[in-house]
């Protein structure tokens, strides 16, 4: 199916020329997303090398718990703060997806750049080629990208969220003696916390691959754009030509 | 002129193997969703068993269904990862074929110059030779 135009009217020829001016400009989300690519990348780096960070020093934590017998171990309430442990373990995936989710996002943002500079860069040849400047009307793709990479970065926030919440109750079920917490008896409410964040977990980590899967659709979507993009700017070419030869 | 394959080709129907991008696309959105549906049928499961206190599953008898339901989140947990990433590498396969026809689009689009922009800028091609 041939791609809808639009034909946008040509001002100022030799500016467009020599380079001074464009046949036309980026569309609002283009501009947004070239403004915004790069802090993304940095942003979402940064939580991930922290999560690493942070990582670390929680592995150095397990360690120096299991540097005692499991009887004294389990004795005593929150040994070697075991709580704080095990509430790390609860919130750290999250962020760390969540930084690669904006990462992702990200690259998105790019992708959404190049279609930009395709844009302009087309319409710029097209004017000075001395012909119509027509530019291809957004495909549903094109705008349903966006859209896939914002629902993608939510679902990963909402991950972190949920990981936030569960530490806390994670943080209260073993900062307890892990005696008391294998023997909380059935209907106790240390034991339906201990069910709570065993469901949640079941779940949480699906949910994060939901949320790269928004992210996965939305670059597939991007540059499915890309080529449609390429492909009218080919057609355009074939059809000057055939406009200068008729 | 404009050659007449070259005519065909640009304003044919889009690429057929872009159509294989969208649909292993579609596969790894099916696996990841029905993975997330999976993990809250999990998620129930785990939350009934740790209605029962640890020495009533841990004492649990074979043919118990106490034992059986912590047999099967074991099981489901097992090979739910794998199947989680085969949605992933399914969508990655997506994203690989679409820069497969990115580039053969260029390739398209450099043809497509080489062809119109002599005509349209009036270059005699052959006294350019």
């Amino acid at each position: 199916m041939a791609l809808q135009t639009v034909t946008v009217p040509v001002r100022n020829l030799d500016a467009i020329r020599s380079g001074k001016e464009n046949a036309t400009s980026m569309t609002a989300m283009q501009t947004m997303a070239s403004k915004m690519w790069k802090v993304l990348l940095v942003m979402g780096f940064m939580i991930v090398a922290v999560s690493f960070i942070i990582g670390i020093f929680n592995g150095i934590a397990i360690g120096e718990f299991f540097g005692e017998t499991k009887a004294v171990r389990e004795a005593s309430p929150n040994y070697e703060n075991f709580g704080t442990v095990q509430a790390v373990v609860a919130w750290l995936p999250g962020f760390k997806l969540f930084g690669v989710g904006l990462m992702l996002g990200g690259i998105t943002m790019t992708l959404a750049t190049i279609l930009g500079n395709l844009r302009v860069a087309g319409a710029n040849v097209q004017a000075a080629l001395g012909a119509e400047v027509k530019l291809p009307i957004p495909p549903t793709i094109a705008k349903v990208f966006p859209l896939m990479m914002m629902m993608g970065v939510m679902t990963l926030l909402a991950v972190f969220g949920i990981g936030v919440w569960l530490s806390g109750l994670a943080g209260d079920v073993y900062g307890n003696a892990i005696s008391d917490v294998s023997a909380a008896p059935a209907g106790s409410a240390l034991l339906a916390d201990i069910g709570t964040i065993n469901a949640v977990k079941a779940w949480l980590t699906p949910m994060e691959f939901l949320g790269m899967a928004f992210l996965f659709t939305g670059i597939t979507l991007a540059l499915a754009t890309i080529v449609t993009v390429l492909r009218f700017q080919a057609s355009r070419l074939v059809e000057i030509a055939a406009e200068k030869t008729a | 002129m404009v050659s007449a394959d070259l005519q065909r080709r640009v304003n044919g129907s889009e690429p057929a193997l872009k159509n294989v991008g969208y649909a292993l696309m579609l596969v790894g959105m099916m696996i990841i969703v029905a993975a997330f549906v999976i993990g809250i049928a999990l998620g129930l499961s785990t939350a009934d068993l740790f209605e029962n206190s640890k020495s009533v599953r841990d004492s649990a008898a074979v043919g118990d269904s106490i034992l059986s339901q912590q047999g099967t989140i074991a099981a489901t947990a097992a090979w739910l990862t794998p199947f989680k990433f085969i949605g992933l590498s399914s969508f990655l396969g997506g994203i690989g074929i679409m820069l497969l026809v990115i580039i053969n689009s260029l390739k398209l689009r450099g043809e497509a110059m080489l062809q119109s922009l002599p005509i349209i800028l009036g270059i005699d091609q052959k006294s350019a030779e």
